[in-house]
């Protein structure tokens, strides 16, 4: 068991007092993000970077993950306490959640939720322990065009399962790494789609994009239509009873497999492991009627699934270097921008960094547990913050982040420009996370794909030649054809149905 | 929201001839293989082509919308954007502090707070202190 080794190591960097405050801090703030309608992890995450510019590398993406998945927990308390969903991953919750809340066992849902987070946690942590050493290993002996073969494989599978337009998605992957492409060309040294800006000369910087695409885009609808919120519940008793942790257990266990093998596969995002948990209690319980009005199980399963799926999501960030969501996309920029590039090589060059962030993922489970158990009606009285001043702190955070990247007012544009494309491609339905996950894969996917050509000769033949490319190749086109031939079946179903 | 997807599309195909255009100024092979223009140009003419299709299935109405109608709410937008763009133009004019304190109490104007020592405290917090959050204490300069 190398893994443990090289965990004792990471454990012993990630309690220092300085990291032990980043998740700490992380936690906090992310809970914060994940309470807050309207912001998401994405968008939050995106915000809250510039707070670790000046953070060393590993301070700062400790602090980010920690941020991460505070926000995947904090959706949860708005779920069960005003049926609102912090974030897309907890809609499911808020089935059983807000109506356990209504009997007045608000308490309970929150206290299984933080439980079954905790398990999912440290499953999908402990198991990234074992898979990563092995796996990174086998990664160092990619050469480019498998390296190329996996990004685009990634990209499909992000592509396949975005929407209800397998062309749209296809379109926004291609914006995407157009947009990648602007800047000092990374082989040749030439510039390309610059207008001779010299701040255009490094690219579009990936941080003011995502704040833009997730931050301001969010405010703009927000402001739109704004939320009102009036129900309030009081909270009782968090630690469930006999009955309900027999019920639970089951749930527990299975949404922790479900999130955590779904969150190895790019681009399933973390909605679908919490509708398939719940399904899958509710087809396995004696009394699937019950499901939705406020049975235990109906909270259990998905916030398990929804956790166990977010710490297992970093496996492909870490060992492939392949984000699976915007959200790991982002994380994924907060590497680069502290000069890291996420992947195998990461695991040989800097062990000591990869081994405190995953030690972190443990400790950070355990701080969420601590955070949302006792402090859960602090985190409830924050419901009551008028969304007047969340959107216009919101802005404020991401005006002083663009800025504060560079120092210059190029990167607040960049981040305005795409807040109202953001907030266009939201109103239109257009899929953003290709967009995000090939403007981030777009410069490492053109240099795999120029390198290979350049051992080659020219010759494209080397995708098909090497077997592990071909076969990486053959899944993407495979499930191009699945999604659409999913996506036919639908609209002839709906059609049957009408 | 077909006239929407429409437009969007047609703005995406702009943007792809560009890119296909400026790629072809770019050499697309040189002596050591694939040149600066290479990539992009085919990914260009590979947007242009799934484009052109999503338009013919936009036309023949075989795409299924999320919502039918496409309903802006632009006078809340506009304003809060207005304020955005303005005070980023102030903020090296101006100052972080003045121009942020500018923009929040705006902004909260805008939306409809109205209590008004919560405007003041909020703004004040949100500018002078986040300066000295982040030129004092995380060392991020601001103008």
């Amino acid at each position: 068991m190398e893994g443990l080794q090289y965990l004792a190591s990471g454990f012993a960097a990630a309690m220092t007092p300085a990291n032990l405050t980043f998740a700490l801090v992380g936690c906090i703030l992310g809970t914060l993000i994940g309470v807050l309608p309207g912001l998401g992890p994405a968008a939050g995450t995106a915000i809250l970077i510039p707070l670790t510019f000046t953070l060393d590398a590993t301070g700062a993406i400790i602090m980010l993950a920690a941020i991460y998945y505070g926000a995947m927990y904090g959706g949860t308390i708005t779920s069960v306490l005003i049926n609102v969903p912090g974030e897309a991953a907890s809609v499911v919750t808020c089935l059983d959640g807000y109506q356990m809340a209504r009997q007045g066992r608000a308490g309970t849902a929150l206290g299984i939720a933080a439980i079954g987070s905790f398990v999912g946690g440290m499953f999908a942590a402990l198991a990234l322990v074992v898979v990563a050493p092995p796996l990174a290993r086998f990664a160092l002996s990619f050469g480019p065009p498998e390296f190329f073969a996996l990004m685009f494989l990634g990209l499909c599978l992000v592509t396949g399962l975005a929407g209800q337009s397998l062309a749209a998605a296809l379109l926004m992957t291609v914006l995407g790494l157009l947009l990648a492409l602007i800047g000092i060309d990374p082989v040749r040294g030439a510039p390309r789609f610059t207008f001779g800006i010299p701040e255009l000369y490094d690219g579009i910087g990936f941080v003011p994009v995502v704040m833009g695409l997730f931050g301001v885009a969010e405010i703009l609808l927000v402001v739109e239509s704004p939320f009102r919120r009036s129900v309030w519940t009081k909270l009782r008793g968090l630690w469930p009873s006999a009955e309900e942790w027999k019920r639970s257990g089951g749930a527990i266990g299975r949404g922790t497999l479900i999130g955590f093998l779904l969150g190895l596969i790019p681009g399933v995002g973390a909605v679908i492991p919490t509708f398939m948990a719940y399904i899958l209690e509710k087809r396995l319980s004696r009394h699937p009627e019950k499901f939705g009005t406020g049975v235990v199980e109906g909270v259990a399963a998905p916030e398990t699934a929804n956790n166990a799926y977010a710490n297992a999501a970093m496996i492909p960030l870490l060992v492939l270097g392949v984000p699976s969501s915007p959200t790991i996309a982002i994380l994924m920029g907060a590497f680069i921008v502290n000069g890291l590039t996420p992947g195998p090589f990461l695991f040989k060059e800097r062990p000591d960094l990869v081994w405190a962030v995953i030690a972190s993922f443990f400790i950070g489970n355990v701080i969420l547990l601590i955070l949302n158990l006792p402090l859960v009606g602090l985190w409830a009285r924050l419901l009551k913050l008028p969304y007047q001043y969340l959107c216009a702190g919101t802005l404020l955070f991401c005006i002083v982040g663009a800025y504060s990247l560079k120092g210059t007012l190029f990167d607040v544009g960049v981040m305005l420009v795409f807040g109202v494309i953001g907030y266009a491609m939201r109103k239109l339905g257009l899929p953003l996370a290709p967009a995000v996950l090939a403007l981030i894969l777009g410069p490492f996917m053109e240099k795999s794909l120029r390198t290979s050509l350049e051992m080659s000769g020219g010759d494209f033949g080397i995708f098909l030649t090497r077997p592990l490319s071909a076969a990486l190749l053959a899944c993407a086109a495979l499930i191009l054809v699945v999604s659409a031939f999913r996506i036919a079946a639908l609209k002839s179903l709906r059609g049957g149905g009408s | 929201m077909k006239r929407g997807w429409q437009a969007a599309i047609a703005v995406l195909l702009l943007v792809f001839a560009f890119f296909a255009v400026e790629s072809l100024r770019l050499s697309l092979r040189d002596a050591l293989g694939p040149g600066p223009g290479f990539f992009p140009f085919w990914l260009s003419v590979a947007g242009g082509l799934i484009g052109v299709a999503l338009l013919i299935q936009v036309q023949r109405g075989t795409v299924e919308f999320e919502t039918p109608v496409l309903k802006f709410e632009l006078r809340p937008v506009g304003q809060v954007l207005a304020g955005v763009v303005l005070a980023t133009a102030l903020l090296e004019l101006a100052g972080f502090r003045i121009a942020m304190l500018a923009l929040l109490v705006y902004l909260l104007l805008v939306l409809g707070a109205r209590n008004w020592i919560a405007i003041t405290l909020f703004a004040v917090t949100g500018s002078f202190g986040v300066y000295h959050l982040f030129s004092g204490l995380l060392k991020v300069p601001l103008p």
